[in-house]
Formats: C-alpha cells, sequence, structure tokens
C-alpha cells in the first residue's frame, strides 16, 4: 500500500502551496536573471571577435578592451611574415566618431570598425555579404542595434559621420551598447579616410595560419620574432582575455554573482520556512505515524519528497518565465540574453542544493516527535 | 462599539506568539529588503562611480571643450579660453588641469596597463582631498607622481618611494590618495603640469582638459556661469561641479542600460516580497483561528480584524526593514571595497526602499486579509 503522504501534505491547502511555489519560483526566477545577465554581459564583451574568422590575434601591449585598444605599427604585421606557418593577415581598426542623422540632426556617438574586405576572415553572414557593398568610397554596414537616435537606417540612405556623408549599404547585428550607442562597419580605405588616423597604425591583426599548423606553436614562435610592444594571443585567448576584463576588473561579475547568493539566500529561508510550518502543524500527525511502528526514516522521507516536490512545482514555471523575460530584455535592451541547456541545468542544481540545504535545517522537529506527548 | 483609543495591541501580540518561527519569517522580509538594496546599491553604484571625479573638483564653475559630453571624453580646449575666462571681473583665479590615458607598467607582471592621469600646478588645490597638502609637497617634486591606492589590482602592488614605468619614462610614487575606479577608468595618478609636460606629452601644452574657475566671494555664481556662455566662443561649455556631476549621471543612465537590468532585479524583490509577507500573515491567520473566531463571537467588526492584519503587515515591514538595512549596509561596505564600485546610502534612498517595503507588506496584508473574516465562531467547538 502506498499512500503519497508528501503529496497529499503538500496540496492540503493548495492556497497556502500556491504561494510557497510562487515564492520559490520568483527566486528561482532571479537566479536566472542575474545570471543571464552575467552570460549576456559575458558575450555582449567579445562579441565582436566572434564574427571573425582567425586564429591569432595581435595587439598593442598596451590593449584595454575594445573600447581602448591602442594601436601598434602595422610593421609588427609583416614581420608576422617570417613565420612560415603564417598563412594571411587582415587588420582591424576602431575609433570613435560622431554619427548625425540628417533629418533630425541629432547626433549620436559612434564606433568605427575599419576592417580589410578579405571574406576568409568574416564567419558572420551578413557582414560576409555586406563587403562587397562597402568597396567603393564613403560607403557602410550599420548595426541595426544601434541606438534608435540613428534614425532611419534603411538601405541607400545617406547620413552624416564625423560630418562626412555616407550611404548605408548594408545591415548587420552586434550590439555595442556596453560602449557606445551604435557601430558601422567600414572598409579600411574608408576607416583611415573618415576617422582621419595614421593608417600605419592599427589596432588588431587576425592572423590564419597554414593548414595543419597548430596556432598554439605558431603563437610562441611568433613571440619570439616580434618586439614585446604587442602581444599575441589565440582567438580564444583574445576572446577570454575580453571578456575576464569585463567580468573581474570592471567588475561586472561580482554585481550579478551577489544577486544569485542572495536570490539563492532567500529561496533556501522560504523553503525553510514552508517545511518548517508545515512540520509543526504536522507533528501530532507524525508522532502518530511513529507510534503505529513506521521508522523515523519514513517520516524524514516524507519531509524531503515535500521539499522535493516543492522545488519542482517552482523551478519549471521560474524556467518558463525566464525565457520570456529573457526574450523581453533582449527585445528591450540588445543585450545577448540566451537561456543555455547549461544555465537551466546549472540552476536545476540550485534548486536541488535549496531544497537540500533546507530539508537538513528544517527536519530538526521530526527528530523530536515524541508519540508519547500525543496525549 | 469598541471604540479604537481602546488599544489592545493585537498585532503584535499575535506576531508575537512564536518568537522562533516571527524571527524565521523577518529573515526572509529581511533578505527582500536586502535584494531590493542591492539592485537600486549597483544601479546608484554604477551611475555615481562614473560621476566621481566632479564631486572633487575644488572649484566654482568648470570649462571645458563643448565636446567633452562626458568626463571620460578626451577632447581639450585652448588654453586662451582660459585667459579669455580672466577677463570677467568676478574671476579670480583658473585653473588648468590636463588628463589623459597613458600606459603604466605592472612593477610586477611586468605588463603595461592604461591608467588615467590628471596633471595641475600642485600650488592651486584643484581637487578637495583630505590629505591635499601631503599630495601638494609630493607633486612638487619634478618626476614624482601620487598613486591612487585605490585602482585596480591590475596595476600591482605599488609602494612608496617606488619607480615606476610610464611610456619608458621612469616616476617616483611621493604619495597616495584614495579616489577609486569606475567603468571607463581602472586607475588614477595625479602629477604636477611641469611633470606632464616633461613627459611625452610635452607638444600639447596648449591644450588642457578643464579650467577651473574660482570666483570672488559673494558672486552670484548662475549669472557669472550664464555671462560666460554668452561672451565666450561656443567652443566652450561652463558648468558647476554639481552639474558635472548630474550631467555624467544621466549620460550614464543614458549610454548603458543598466536601469531595466537593476529594475528587473528589484521588481522581483518586490514579489518575492510580497509573497513572503502573504505567507507569513497566512500561517499566523490559520494557527490563531480560534482566536479570531472568539474576536467575531464577542463582537468586534470585520474592519477591526482587517485592520489588526494590516497592523500587523506593517509591524512586519518594520521589523524586517531594520535587518535588511543592516545587513544591507553591511555588504555595501564589503562590494565598495572588493571592487570600487561606489555604494553608500543616503536618506533618500533608504526612505524609498524603506516605502517599498511598507507598500509591500500592505499588498501582502491586503491579500490575506480576506482569509481572517473567514473565521467562523461556530467552527471554535
Amino acid at each position: 500500500m502506498n499512500i503519497p503522504l508528501a503529496r497529499k501534505n503538500v496540496f492540503q491547502n493548495k492556497k497556502r502551496a500556491a504561494a510557497a511555489v510562487s515564492g520559490i519560483a520568483f527566486s528561482v526566477l532571479l537566479v536566472f536573471m542575474q545570471l543571464g545577465f552575467l552570460q549576456g554581459a559575458r558575450t555582449a564583451a567579445a562579441a565582436l571577435f566572434e564574427r571573425f574568422d582567425y586564429d591569432l590575434g595581435i595587439l598593442s601591449e598596451r590593449y584595454k578592451f575594445i573600447g581602448a585598444p591602442d594601436h601598434f605599427n602595422k610593421m609588427r604585421l609583416t614581420q608576422a611574415r617570417v613565420v612560415p606557418e603564417i598563412e594571411s593577415w587582415v587588420n582591424l581598426n576602431i575609433a570613435s566618431a560622431w554619427w548625425e542623422d540628417p533629418d533630425t540632426e541629432l547626433t549620436s556617438e559612434l564606433m568605427v570598425f575599419g576592417i580589410t574586405l578579405d571574406e576568409a576572415f568574416v564567419s558572420d553572414p551578413d557582414i560576409r555579404a555586406g563587403l562587397d557593398e562597402i568597396k567603393k568610397n564613403n560607403t557602410v554596414l550599420v548595426d541595426t542595434y544601434s541606438h534608435p537616435g540613428y534614425g532611419d537606417l534603411s538601405i541607400g540612405r545617406e547620413v552624416e559621420v564625423n560630418e562626412k556623408t555616407v550611404t548605408i549599404k548594408g545591415h548587420f547585428k552586434l550590439g555595442v551598447s556596453l560602449f557606445s550607442d551604435g557601430c558601422i562597419i567600414v572598409g579600411n580605405d574608408n576607416f583611415f579616410r573618415l576617422t582621419g588616423s595614421d593608417p600605419q597604425e592599427v589596432n588588431y591583426g587576425f592572423l590564419q595560419v597554414k593548414e595543419g599548423a597548430d596556432p598554439t606553436i605558431v603563437k610562441e614562435k611568433l613571440k619570439q620574432v616580434l618586439p614585446d610592444d604587442v602581444l599575441v594571443y589565440t582567438k580564444d585567448e583574445m576572446i577570454q582575455q575580453e571578456q575576464d576584463y569585463f567580468i573581474s576588473v570592471k567588475p561586472v561579475g561580482v554585481i550579478f554573482q551577489t544577486g544569485v547568493v542572495v536570490a539563492f539566500i532567500v529561496g533556501v529561508v522560504i523553503l525553510f520556512q514552508v517545511l518548517n510550518t508545515d512540520i509543526s502543524n504536522r507533528l501530532n500527525e507524525f508522532a502518530t505515524l511513529k507510534a503505529m511502528g513506521f521508522k523515523s526514516w519514513f517520516i524524514y522521507g516524507i519531509g524531503v519528497k515535500q521539499a522535493l516536490l516543492y522545488a519542482l512545482m517552482s523551478y519549471f514555471p521560474a524556467l518558463g518565465f525566464a525565457y520570456v523575460v529573457f526574450k523581453v530584455v533582449h527585445a528591450l535592451s540588445k543585450m545577448p540574453m540566451d537561456l543555455t541547456p547549461g544555465m537551466a541545468l546549472f540552476v536545476f542544481s540550485m534548486s536541488l542544493l535549496m531544497c537540500i540545504i533546507s530539508c537538513i535545517l528544517g527536519l530538526q522537529k521530526v527528530r523530536r516527535t515524541d508519540p508519547a506527548e500525543l496525549y | 462599539m469598541f471604540s479604537s483609543s481602546h488599544k489592545i495591541s493585537i498585532a503584535r501580540k499575535m506576531l508575537l506568539h512564536k518568537k522562533a518561527r516571527l524571527a524565521m519569517s523577518l529573515s526572509a522580509m529581511a533578505f527582500t529588503v536586502v535584494i531590493m538594496l542591492m539592485e537600486m546599491g549597483f544601479f546608484n553604484g554604477i551611475n555615481d562611480s562614473q560621476a566621481r571625479l566632479a564631486t572633487y573638483f575644488n572649484a566654482d564653475l568648470v570649462m571645458m571643450d563643448i565636446r567633452s559630453i562626458h568626463l571620460n571624453k578626451y577632447a581639450t580646449m585652448d588654453r586662451s579660453r582660459m585667459m579669455q575666462a580672466m577677463g570677467f571681473e568676478e574671476v579670480v583665479e583658473v585653473v588648468p588641469v590636463y588628463k589623459g590615458l597613458v600606459g603604466m607598467k605592472n612593477p610586477q607582471t611586468g605588463l603595461t596597463k592604461v591608467i588615467f592621469v590628471m596633471a595641475f600646478p600642485p600650488d592651486t588645490n584643484p581637487l578637495s582631498l583630505p590629505n591635499y597638502e601631503e599630495v601638494k609637497a609630493a607633486l612638487k617634486k619634478q618626476g614624482t607622481v601620487v598613486f591612487d591606492v585605490k585602482s585596480r589590482r591590475i596595476f600591482g602592488k605599488i609602494e612608496l618611494g617606488q619607480d615606476i614605468e610610464i611610456s619608458d619614462r621612469k616616476y617616483r610614487v611621493g604619495g597616495f590618495v584614495e579616489l577609486g575606479p569606475n567603468f571607463s577608468i581602472d586607475g588614477t595618478i595625479l602629477m604636477s603640469d611641469a611633470t606632464w609636460l616633461w613627459g611625452r606629452w610635452g607638444q600639447e601644452s596648449e591644450k588642457v582638459a578643464y579650467g577651473l574657475l574660482r570666483a570672488r566671494p559673494g558672486t552670484d555664481i548662475p549669472t557669472l556661469k550664464q555671462q560666460m556662455l554668452d561672451r565666450l566662443p561656443k567652443d566652450v561649455i561652463v558648468l558647476t561641479p554639481e552639474e558635472i556631476r548630474k550631467r555624467e549621471v544621466i549620460h550614464t543612465i543614458k549610454a548603458v542600460p543598466l536601469g531595466a537590468i537593476f529594475g528587473v532585479g528589484m521588481v522581483i524583490g518586490f514579489i518575492i516580497g510580497v509573497i513572503i509577507c502573504y505567507q507569513i500573515l497566512y500561517n499566523e491567520i490559520t494557527d490563531h483561528m480560534p482566536q479570531y473566531a472568539t474576536l467575531r463571537a464577542m463582537g468586534f467588526s470585520d474592519r477591526f480584524l482587517r485592520k489588526t492584519v494590516v497592523q500587523e503587515a506593517l509591524w512586519l515591514s518594520v521589523l524586517g526593514f531594520i535587518p535588511g538595512l543592516a545587513f544591507g549596509y553591511l555588504l555595501y561596505g564589503i562590494i565598495e571595497y572588493h571592487t570600487g564600485i561606489l555604494m553608500f546610502l543616503t536618506v533618500g534612498r533608504v526612505a524609498l526602499i524603506f516605502c517599498f517595503t511598507i507598500f509591500m507588506c500592505a499588498i501582502g496584508g491586503l491579500i490575506a486579509v480576506r482569509r481572517v473574516t473567514s473565521a467562523d465562531p461556530a467552527s471554535l467547538y
């Protein structure tokens, strides 16, 4: 005979169960949100590099992050070719500029990315498709995630960049709200003309190694060849260090990690409280069970099952809700918000942990139930 | 029937009946207060940190290039504008402040990291710092710099008297200040204008970042500001330090969409609070059903019972808020120490969260209140 005691206990008072579940669900949702923002900031920080296809990157030794990359002499890229495994290279340049919508005369900050128009190095399909369009003077691709103040971004429209008229020739999606109001991509010729920077000084060198060569070995060779005014990274290291800068140095990480911890504690406290109340109310029933000869572990089992039920009933609505909220936040802020299976799994294990801690704290009482006290 | 002046604090007594459970409930309330405090704190902290420099300016008005739309813009102004400012009778002093980003070598790791430099004539006292006299003495020595000890750890451990390398030149660290980093700046170095011009930046001596203006005592600052804006060329802007601070906060809010992120967190914290409060009161009412039924049997009105529950809710908000505030305050300190994000509470901010807490409990109480009127005297026996 099997009576689902835990389920009956949980559902005996439906209203109270609903309140408990929604309380826990919201704290789980808060955990999701904080992790989502953290993940979003991490993705956004290095999103630019993900758009390109390369094995090794060269940076100035004074490199800080995309917003302050500093520059190095283009000669270093020529020197890099001394290493025979290097197949080819391009350079990427960044400058801040002004965007003006001619209709509203509203000026906004702008990041200009100048690239070598070589499609072998571009992995993003939108940018790759636009490369042919921006060979001519004063033609640009614009990020559709740019600030609304940029105005109408239709293809063929003429706008002002640094007081020069340019034509929009295509679109891509990047999102640079961490650094500026928006961004455009232009060919390097246009870049140096629009920004007035020195064409001999570049911000990033992207290199591809020959088929079969190991990038980490080539990296070491490059380091020996090149003077120490530049840094050499593999693509993964470059992305890693860009993310670390934001997450650890800035430090965006701690903000959201604190949020996760506090939300977790709230979840534990709510679950504990629910269990505790329920057990106090049912001490007599538990004592009766004991008197009937049920072992303590059986009674513990009921408590654990109840906690588990609460945790599961809270987790799934929270997961669904988080999915919706992520979509909304992405639509509002253009921040990359992805609910990955890894994140879902991590939060699930946090819910289980919540359940375990609250059981350990809340089930102390059961041990003390004494059938003799019943009368 | 029973006048409300006849005070029996039933609300408090009901709540205090089971102290251990109350303590637990309050800790849950306190944590929701902490969530709201943290979310608000991070939002304000980031904005305040961005604007921090403005709060140090020791001046009546600050003059800068019109393109310097925020504090991390490195647009410079022609020095001649400062001379023009001196032409105003009310202006007694104009202090040039240079600023820039330079690469400083971490003495431990040898890695170069970008650091913010501010330079000015040491005697002019342009920043309100508690230890300015020391700073002044140190800066007067050519080649000596003052390092911000709150700079991020990427610059390494810097000792007094140590030589640090900036753009292949050595500078001696002659003192320390506490300024603090933000999202744009990782660390700060102060130096004299002479040291600055001696560095590789010499060719820019005619270009300054800020002109700090000091007016004759008793001058009406807004009027002076307006006159200057009217009469000076349109390539400069004149603002009070407080206006710069506000402008920076507004710029940061617009530039980085943090409001949404922390706003969502705060709303969730608020909802959790409502639910917890509801749950506490619901349990309390369930436990005291016989008492409430007795009260009804005695002839107390439903209004009285409702009032009791709402009072309990208000008690909860106050009792939950106090430990929450204390814990939040502690966390603010820890986070500021470890991250350099400026986290502080003002009366207004505390009041805001307190209002939220009361509001949150009031909602929870109003939802729970329906249960108390279902207390049936007949079911007592």
